[in-house]
């Protein structure tokens, strides 16, 4: 249940940082 | 409450005492999105060794750590290769197949490498880079000389004996051997167990002339692989009995990453040098050399 946890944590927040990172940069280059 | 944090910050970390320990990795992130942006690789072959020399990461948990930052880069470059429909979805599928089944073996193999160093992490660190210095050095070679497949022949996968076949319909190639895709990706997969690296540059070459796609599709569709059996690289790391992956490595490496990236862009924009990766081949070769001063003069010199 830990590990899986922690999988979750190892793979899900750079995922998200990811995506987020993504959709930022798509947002900057509308306004531009 | 049972240690979660533990599970994704290995002890090592914390009870490293240099404060610049974080700033350094943040400036390793930061270089490698620079060149990112201005060559369009991932890089993950420079932030392990690099990772291990300048911030003093075992092997182990830099090699990991580096599969969640793929996973991260990943995650950030693959929604817009999807919209431009740059993957492939065919190859990526029997493709990360293979990779997460190499995935799995490389790690394997990286434990069976710990195990005959018989648990001394300087001749593992020595047997780690000679396999990077031997990546490098194909890489650098493989980027120098460029790769692109004559048009109107068959691929060396379309000529492949190994029945099932698949139809790659965006790349608009018919019959390419199911099992020599599997076979590829386990190649890829095991180079990212075994070394953390996502195989952008070498793997680009390997399906531009033996899978015969286009560069474009070449581009997103190795994401796509990569993207896959990292996942599944990091879960093989995570589920181990010591984990090999440090969540605070892996962000702050990210966070370096997407400042460094913007840059690199603008960079390349300004430049605009169609033989710019040729310059590639000169920062990989910086690297080996890098790696060869650790292994004959630093922390794990072979001499004295």
């Amino acid at each position: 249940m830990t590990k899986l946890l922690a999988f979750f944590l190892a793979v899900g927040v750079p995922l998200l940082w990811g995506f987020m990172a993504a959709s930022l940069a798509n947002l900057f280059r509308k306004r531009k | 409450m049972t240690d979660i944090w533990g599970l994704v910050a290995p002890a090592f970390e914390r009870s490293l005492p240099s404060p610049i320990f974080y700033p350094l990795l943040v400036s390793i992130g930061f270089g490698v999105g620079v060149l990112t942006g201005l060559f369009g690789v991932g890089g993950g072959f420079l932030v392990v060794p690099l990772l291990n020399i300048a911030a003093g990461v075992p092997y182990s948990i830099a090699v990991g750590s580096s599969l969640s930052f793929i996973i991260g880069t990943g995650a950030s470059a693959l929604p817009g290769h999807f919209r431009r429909g740059n993957v492939e979805p065919g190859a990526v599928l029997y493709m990360a197949l293979g990779g997460s089944l190499g995935a799995v073996f490389g790690d394997g193999l990286q434990d069976f490498l710990a195990s005959v160093s018989g648990g001394d992490e300087v001749i593992f660190t020595r047997i780690m880079h000679i396999f990077f210095v031997v990546l490098l050095l194909v890489t650098a070679q493989l980027v120098y000389r460029g790769s692109e497949r004559r048009a109107g022949t068959l691929s060396p996968l379309q000529r492949l004996p190994l029945p099932p076949r698949t139809n790659l319909t965006r790349s608009n190639l018919a019959r390419v051997s199911i099992p020599g895709l599997a076979g590829i990706g386990f190649f890829v997969g095991t180079l990212s167990g075994l070394m953390g690296v996502g195989g952008g540059v070498l793997f680009m070459p390997i399906l531009l002339l033996l899978v015969g796609l286009e560069t474009r599709h070449a581009v997103g569709t190795s994401l796509g692989v990569v993207f896959v059996s990292s996942m599944t690289g990091a879960a093989t790391k995570i589920f181990a009995a010591a984990p090999k992956i440090s969540l605070p490595v892996t962000m702050t490496l990210l966070l370096g990453s997407s400042l460094g990236v913007p840059l690199g862009l603008r960079i390349f924009g300004i430049l605009r040098t169609e033989g710019i990766r040729k310059y590639f081949a000169l920062v990989i070769l910086a690297a080996v050399a890098l790696i060869l001063w650790d292994l004959f003069l630093g922390s794990s010199a072979m001499v004295g």
